[in-house]
């Protein structure tokens, strides 16, 4: 019994990290249909700058602040520059998604050349075991599944009660019918890269003060941020952020009866069933449009 | 008739001595090769050990080389553990660029490039890879560092010596990880202790927690890390970060790592190879300053490993030439290495290959992390 709560506070925690990538992803996708693999980047930037402001001698918190400016300005590059680009030029799907790979791929490269591929980690959190009995977890994990839980609030809470919120819903709803009652979507597209990079930044964080950073994460962000959008359902945030608990869960719960050595599969095991089982996902009405 | 004779004598022993003399010609240059994790989630090793290399080619091509001939590195990148990259690369390095000897590291490339190494008798040398298949996997491949499996039983000799009888173990799910536990389990056993928990994982790992959960669960004496790169230094971390207080000891060290486990390394104990940068011997004092003036760094093992294995190379260049004949080749090269088989090591002391197997002997030691840094215990000798 102490083996089952063990994994599931740790599935909670991991979770949490899937459930930012997830919405923070899904956010994106939903309003500008947008294959975002750079996503990846985005996450590989909020990390490193996290790292870069610490050694410039700021203070942990202040590192967090200069890790979400960094990951916010660079999202918001890549859809001003070259997504609006391509989509200009009338780009494929297929062209914007090699794109996007390029970019991930270049700015782990830079990343790379400016600061080495050694592990990075930041410094000053307060670790504190917590330990249930023989269940042991710390307050980091605490922190983890707490700001998941308050950000996608917040994040509901914007999208339902503010104006600019509603109109990114009427987006993600009809892109040219928004447009007909004068939503400039462009200028949309651009808050949901901001906005989804605002989101992915805290995870990058997180996962930095766990395990350091390097710069071979940003593939494994894209995965697990995809992932819970498919799973809860394209256009559906709440399924991204449940579907993200629910892997987290799964691949944690998973290894209960079975061995860990099958965890990164369980992961997919789930994936695969939902597709086949209930192909628009968990809460998604459609595979290509989606409302919140 | 005679004269004939003679002059197709003459003429038949120029053509002889000239088409021998060109068959025998000396290189321009020392050209060889180095498969090696140059990108990845292994690249602070590709990139030690490269440095490792170029070091000691520096040293030497700075003294004019080997009779004026100079070594020159070509390194092809199997990106942290691909064997497809590796076989790519190497078929490059013997085809393309017709090397007789090359530089390998990590188990899987290496295993991977042992059928063209045979074929085209290119000597191989690795001093990073430490999978207990690379004994006897082929007479090309030599290993200037201990494997993995020596290791593990250096380890379970000092968990034995501690009184402690529950082994968990966490291990690599490859034949490095895999292998070297295979290995300890029935030796562990044979000493009166048992194995509560074994738990493999996937290469590159970053959440070790279901595994650690599992382990804590199970409540050993202590925990046995079969594991290399930065994986060591997470799963301490998390581990020390769920509340495990257990001991434990694994068979790695490296700086990255350490740095990312931070405070919670300490009390990490390791047994690997010895190579102590700070050490009295002349050849590691000299090796340690030529090091830093190149990379601004202080040289680890993986680093000596490679330095040492271009000056092995150097005495089997010399050794073959003073045999003579078609000397520059992977089978002359590998004669002389079974004919030397001791070499001295910038450890201190020697390498000692066993040319029936290509593994080595070399010094190995006890650490204990404090602070951050390894602190010398005492030499461990493995039988």
């Amino acid at each position: 019994m102490d083996l089952l709560l063990q994994l599931t506070i740790n599935g909670l925690s991991m979770g949490s990290i899937y459930l930012l990538l997830g919405i923070s992803w899904g956010l994106i996708f939903a309003v500008t249909r947008t294959f975002h693999f750079a996503h990846g980047a985005t996450f590989v930037v909020a990390a490193y700058s996290a790292y870069f402001f610490q050694q410039l001698g700021f203070s942990l918190i202040l590192a967090a602040v200069g890790s979400v400016l960094a990951a916010v300005l660079f999202g918001m590059a890549v859809e001003g520059i070259l997504y609006r680009y391509l989509r200009k030029a009338f780009a494929s799907h297929l062209v914007v998604f090699v794109a996007a790979i390029g970019t991930l791929i270049t700015v782990e490269n830079l990343i790379a050349m400016g600061f080495g591929t050694d592990v990075k980690t930041l410094e000053g959190f307060p670790i504190k075991v917590i330990k249930i009995g023989k269940v042991g977890f710390n307050n980091l994990h605490v922190v983890m599944f707490a700001t998941a839980g308050i950000l996608f609030f917040l994040l509901m809470l914007y999208l339902h009660r503010t104006k600019t919120g509603k109109a990114l819903r009427a987006v993600i709803s009809n892109p040219e019918m928004a447009e007909v009652i004068g939503i400039d979507t462009r200028k949309y597209f651009l808050l949901a890269f901001a906005l989804g990079s605002l989101l992915v930044a805290p995870a990058a964080f997180l996962v930095t003060i766990e395990r350091g950073a390097t710069i071979d994460l940003g593939h494994w962000a894209i995965l697990y941020a995809f992932m819970p959008v498919i799973i809860g359902g394209i256009g559906s945030l709440p399924g991204a952020a449940l579907a993200g608990l629910i892997i987290g869960l799964a691949e944690s719960i998973g290894i209960w009866k079975i061995s860990s050595q099958w965890q990164v599969g369980i992961a997919f095991v789930v994936l695969v069933a939902v597709m086949i089982l209930k192909p628009t996902g968990l809460f998604g009405f459609r595979v290509y449009r989606g409302k919140i | 008739m005679k004269h004939r004779t003679w002059i197709l004598l003459i003429v038949f022993s120029l053509a002889l001595t000239v088409g021998a003399s060109a068959w025998a010609a000396d290189p321009k240059e020392f050209r060889i090769g180095a498969i090696l994790a140059m990108t990845g989630a292994g690249s602070w090793y590709g990139e030690v050990m490269s440095q490792g290399i170029l070091t000691a080619m520096d040293e030497i091509n700075g003294k004019g080389g080997i009779d004026g001939i100079k070594f020159k590195v070509l390194i092809e990148d199997h990106q942290s553990g691909s064997g497809a990259a590796a076989i790519s690369g190497f078929n490059k390095l013997v085809h393309v660029d017709k090397v007789p000897f090359s530089f390998t590291s990590y188990t899987a490339p290496t295993l991977s490039i042992i059928p063209v190494a045979n074929e085209k008798h290119v000597l191989l040398l690795n001093g990073g890879a430490v999978g207990p298949k690379l004994v006897k996997a082929s007479p090309y491949l030599f290993n200037n560092r201990m494997l993995a499996m020596m290791h593990g039983v250096g380890l379970i000799e000092r968990a034995k010596e501690r009184g402690f009888t529950k082994m968990a173990a966490l291990f690599w799910n490859d034949d490095a990880g895999l292998g070297t536990h295979k290995y300890v389990e029935p030796r562990w056993k044979a000493m009166g202790g048992t194995i509560v928990a074994a738990e493999a994982h996937p290469v590159g790992t970053t959440d070790y927690k279901p595994y650690l959960s599992k382990i804590m669960a199970a409540n050993p004496d202590f925990l046995a890390l079969w594991q290399w790169g930065k994986d060591w230094g997470i799963a301490v971390k998390q581990a020390r970060e769920m509340g495990f207080d257990k001991p434990i000891m694994g068979i790695e060290f490296t700086p990255d790592a350490a740095k990312l486990a931070g405070a919670t390394a300490d009390g990490y104990e390791a047994v690997t190879d010895y190579f102590e940068s700070k050490g009295d011997d002349p050849w590691t004092k000299r090796f340690v300053a030529s090091y830093k003036a190149k990379t601004g760094k202080e040289p680890e093992f993986y680093a000596a490993n490679y330095y040492e294995g271009v000056y092995i190379l150097a005495e089997l260049i010399k050794k073959a030439k003073a045999k003579g004949g078609d000397w520059w080749n992977g089978k002359a090269l590998r004669d002389a290495l079974v004919t030397i088989k001791k070499f001295p090591s910038v450890y201190g002391g020697d390498v000692e290959f066993n040319p029936e197997d290509g593994t080595c002997r070399k010094k190995t030691a006890l650490f204990v992390v404090k602070g951050g840094e390894r602190v010398f215990q005492k030499y461990i000798e493995i039988k």
